[in-house]
């Protein structure tokens, strides 16, 4: 097997032999692998993360074909979880990556996630978000708000403060609903910036935090911008 | 006739999800003949399925999902009522 330093050298100077070391050993909780979660997953393996967590219960249909990286004829109808697991160890094999199922907040996954340096949360519903983010705020563990909607995105990270003040969550917004069109662009951006997030959480760098947010809007002559959440 | 059951699917607007009970998966060759006969088969390979009626399009996979596009709930769980039938029928059902 190709050796790591081999693999990941153009990742040097940016990262630091000491930051891309932080980044091999650092454990990563990506929930959600669809449109957000598989380009987050793709930019976190080629950063040389060697310690996953991958949670999604779906398969992958047709309709994902026109946003989510590892949607392809070959993984059609297959798990998102295996497919992730297999896209991280056909670029790096000495990968080790714990795979979820649907995930919940049970003690389970509450043990598999807990020692992430960070969780990304890119699943597209509200109650599965709010569900994530009050597990990790009780686990103290960083969360990466991550979404795509439309031509837009948005993310920021909490880490204490409050996932329903900065959404100002009803129960209309709660209520389930089907999911609107994303663009591949959108998704892509989003699931990198929330990647970015997680690397800066562990080489200790800056991250935009709740109740501060990225947004960006692909249509928009600015891509990004930072605007205040809540 | 197979149990089912709907669930809304994470795709598109106006979709729904048929999964069938006891984890039963579908056989792509039998389900294009028993459906065909009521349906335009628009692609099919080793594990979907894709169908065009004149009230909604489907797919089917061999893992035993049907997404139903451009239906409402009720439209959703009439028709899967009928697919579920003729799958059955055809012995589409592994």
């Amino acid at each position: 097997m190709m050796p790591y330093s081999e693999r990941f050298p153009r990742n040097s100077p940016t990262l630091s032999v000491a930051q891309q070391e932080k980044v091999r050993r650092s454990a990563f909780s990506i929930i959600g692998l669809g449109g957000t979660g598989g380009f987050a997953l793709e930019c976190l393996v080629r950063l040389g993360a060697e310690r996953l967590i991958v949670s999604d219960g779906d398969r992958f249909e047709l309709g994902n074909f026109n946003r989510q990286l590892l949607a392809t004829d070959r993984t059609l109808d297959a798990k998102k979880a295996d497919a992730a697991a297999s896209r991280a160890r056909s670029i790096n094999p000495g990968i080790k990556i714990k795979k979820l199922g649907k995930f919940d907040s049970g003690p389970l996954s509450a043990r598999a996630i807990g020692d992430s340096e960070a969780v990304l949360d890119c699943t597209d519903r509200l109650p599965a978000k709010m569900e994530i983010a009050g597990l990790c705020r009780k686990l103290r563990t960083p969360y990466v708000f991550c979404s795509a909607q439309g031509p837009r995105g948005m993310v920021s990270v909490f880490s204490g403060y409050p996932f329903e003040k900065a959404f100002q969550v009803d129960e209309k917004r709660l209520a389930p609903k089907h999911c609107a069109s994303t663009l591949c662009p959108a998704a892509a951006l989003a699931g990198s910036l929330a990647a970015a997030q997680a690397l800066n959480l562990a080489i200790g760098k800056p991250v935009v935090r709740a109740p501060n947010a990225m947004f960006f809007d692909i249509f928009d002559r600015r891509v990004s911008w930072r605007a205040r959440l809540g | 006739m197979r149990d089912f059951y709907t669930i809304e699917p994470c795709a598109t607007s106006d979709s729904f999800e048929i999964k069938f009970a006891k984890g039963a998966k579908i056989d792509i060759e039998k389900a294009a003949k028993a459906l065909g006969r009521a349906c335009q088969v628009l692609a099919k390979t080793p594990v979907v399925l894709v169908l065009k009626a004149d009230d909604h399009s489907a797919s089917v996979y061999a893992s035993g999902r049907i997404m139903l596009k451009n239906v409402t709930r009720e439209e959703a769980e009439s028709i899967g009522r009928k697919y579920a039938a003729a799958l059955e029928k055809g012995g589409a059902f592994i």
